[in-house]
């Protein structure tokens, strides 16, 4: 927290959220009750909401010390609601984390949408970085909801949903709305094509 | 064809096919799915047109619930679809397959979705129609879509036109209330499978003490009760939600309604996992944000049972579930969102005037030590008017108010870069009035702290 000059008394209260969260990270994050929003953060509800862009930086470090997976993903999704310019750096920089990179793909495809602000951003270099882990063929255990992925899938959902969903074939009527804000729940073929079409248009 | 599926898990695909073509014994009629197979080509690209088009599942399910027999596509269904070991869900995409091997496999138990859950692993058990209607009411004509995205959440779509012979509304969006139940206990946002009232201290407050209903909303995010429109406070307007919702508008000038739209994609946290049947229910009303009027209603919702390959099935949404008023709970509800949602509202300002009376005060000290207990907090001070004077004079005069109960926080030591003012002039009403109304409760700061 040393890094961080703002106002004493914020710094105390953000430290606070910061150890609580650290203590029982899997307090941290419950399900959705939409499609639309599948998690909900239930602590930390200040490091979401300070403006102050060195929060941004202050969460940032914090993933990168913590010795918990799940401390880190706990604090990636308060990251992914953030909305200052320190965010994406953040968000891409997890990308590289096994542990991460499944959740920060999600962060950075559902950007600007009920709950999670717009951002100043490079979509461009976004959109870059996601290609680069179109060929992870590792799996994501979420640890909040108990659920177990392909990272890809995130990935792909995520490029799907930046791209435009409208560009791509063989994504359903119900998908449709829903890629890259759900969980994502390719069949293994339609996952492959979108790798292919997602590899044609780069 | 249940009982097929029920065989397929027990001893296998040959099982099936035999059974299967027990049986053929008469002709198969004209069908989408005649010549499915043959279409396909192969197994897996069987699997990947259903996965892609739930609709086709449905029809190959239906096909083969009435009793019609096509053995090659029973052979390459069973192919498809091999049991137990992987299997797909109920809207013929992957999912609730087996547990991943580990981090860096891809092989065929690493799925998408995996989890617990005893959720429908029958790539056949059809998903129900969709509910679509329309209806005439006396304010306005509303239309409305129901459908199922899964077995496990729904989508509902909503239009509703006001009379612009009968509305005169600036502004018409939705206040939608919900009750999501696990057997018999409530689940909130933020809940996890194991205790899925994990976070009812957060939402507790929002229900209605009789009904147990709350206002659906962002609890920490959204500053309102509406369900399409949030507040532009640069634009000084009501916008649209993102997400293809609308903000409509009626005018008993020209006769014209502009048609106010919404949808939500709610979704059951945990069903089918031991803790009883899952039922979510709402009531969307269209409603004049000015005045709170309400437009008419219309129940939706759905429910699983907490029983493997259980499906989804619709509730409400039929043409007695929508009427021209709302429950008595719903307006409870409203009334209990305001009481929850604002650790104070400075209502009874003078009429035209922003000066804080002493009890407003009183109200913003109880403010201040919130504030100072906890740094991470701040605060949003929400002016409005009533329904007098112009639409000019009722923002400027909203915004000193908000303004004037930011100054006075300030003056107790509060610092500024906390607190934020928004200004709704006469276009958000608290309680229900009627143009020209000198509604006292409706000239206020509310104060959000969050």
């Amino acid at each position: 927290m040393g890094a961080l000059t703002v106002d004493p008394a914020l710094r105390e209260a953000l430290t606070a959220e910061l150890d609580e969260i650290r203590q029982r990270p899997l307090d941290a994050v419950g399900f959705g009750e939409k499609a639309y929003l599948p998690y909900s953060t239930t602590l930390g509800q200040g490091l979401v909401s300070a403006p102050d862009p060195e929060v941004t930086t202050l969460l940032g470090q914090a993933i990168d010390e913590a010795s918990d997976p799940v401390v880190a993903l706990a604090l990636l999704h308060l990251v992914g609601q953030r909305s200052d310019e320190l965010v994406d750096p953040v968000l891409l920089r997890a990308l590289d984390s096994r542990e991460l990179s499944a959740t920060a793909a999600y962060l950075l495809g559902r950007v600007g949408y009920r709950g999670y602000p717009e951002r100043t951003r490079d979509t461009t270099a976004v959109i870059s970085r996601l290609r680069e882990h179109l060929a992870d063929s590792g799996t994501f255990q979420d640890p909040f909801l108990h659920k177990t992925f392909r990272r890809t899938d995130f990935v792909v959902a995520a490029l799907v949903r930046l791209l435009g969903v409208e560009r791509f074939t063989g994504i359903d009527d119900r998908q449709a709305p829903l890629v890259g804000l759900a969980l994502p729940d390719f069949t293994d073929d339609q996952r492959a094509d979108l790798i292919r079409q997602l590899e044609a248009t780069s | 064809m249940r009982a097929l599926l029920d065989l397929q898990r027990s001893v296998g695909n040959a099982a099936v096919a035999g059974a299967l073509s027990r049986d053929a014994t008469t002709d198969a009629p004209p069908s989408p799915v005649t010549g499915l197979a043959q279409k396909a080509g192969t197994a897996a690209a069987l699997r990947a047109m259903l996965g892609a088009a739930p609709a086709l599942a449905q029809q190959v399910a239906a096909f083969f619930a009435a009793g019609n027999v096509d053995a090659e596509l029973n052979s390459m269904m069973a192919d498809a679809f091999p049991a137990p070991a992987e299997q797909i869900g109920n809207d013929g995409s992957a999912q609730q397959q087996a547990a991943p091997t580990g981090d860096g496999a891809a092989d065929a138990g690493a799925a998408a979705g995996g989890g617990a859950e005893k959720a429908p692993k029958d790539p056949k058990l059809p998903l129900p129609a969709a509910l679509t209607g329309t209806k005439t009411l006396t304010k306005g004509f509303m239309e409305w879509t129901l459908a199922p995205v899964n077995h496990q959440s729904a989508r509902v779509d909503v239009e509703f036109i006001p009379d612009g012979t009968k509305v005169d509304a600036k502004n018409v969006s939705y206040g939608q209330t919900v009750i999501n139940k696990i057997g018999s206990d409530l689940a909130y946002a933020g809940g996890t499978e194991a205790d899925p009232a994990r976070n009812k201290a957060k939402f507790q407050p929002f229900e209605d003490p009789t009904s147990k209903h709350r206002i659906d909303h962002l609890v920490d995010k959204e500053n309102d009760p509406f369900y399409g429109a949030q507040w532009d406070q640069t634009k000084q307007q009501w916008v649209d939600e993102p997400g293809g919702v609308r903000v409509g508008s009626s005018s008993t000038k020209d006769g014209i309604g502009i048609g106010a739209t919404m949808n939500d994609t709610p979704e059951a946290p945990s069903p089918r996992t031991g803790k009883g049947d899952s039922e979510l229910s709402f009531e969307t009303v269209p409603m004049v944000l000015e005045t709170r009027e309400p437009l008419g209603a219309i129940l939706w919702g759905f429910k699983i049972e907490d029983k493997e390959n259980a499906p989804i099935v619709l509730t409400g949404a039929k043409d007695a579930d929508v009427t021209d008023t709302p429950s008595a709970a719903w307006s409870a509800t409203m009334d209990q969102y305001y009481a929850a949602k604002y650790a104070e509202i400075l209502d009874d300002f003078d009429i035209g005037k922003a000066d804080l009376k002493p009890a407003h005060k009183v109200q913003l000290d109880n403010v201040v030590v919130k504030l100072t207990g906890n740094a991470a907090l701040r605060a949003q001070l929400g002016g409005a008017a009533d329904l007098t004077g112009s639409a000019a004079v009722n923002m400027a005069l909203s915004l000193k108010r908000a303004e004037n109960a930011r100054d006075y926080l300030v003056s107790k030591g509060i610092d500024a870069a906390r607190l934020e003012v928004q200004s709704y002039g006469a276009d958000w009403a608290r309680v229900e009035t009627t143009s020209g109304t000198n509604e006292s409760k409706n000239r206020r700061v509310q104060v959000w702290v969050h």
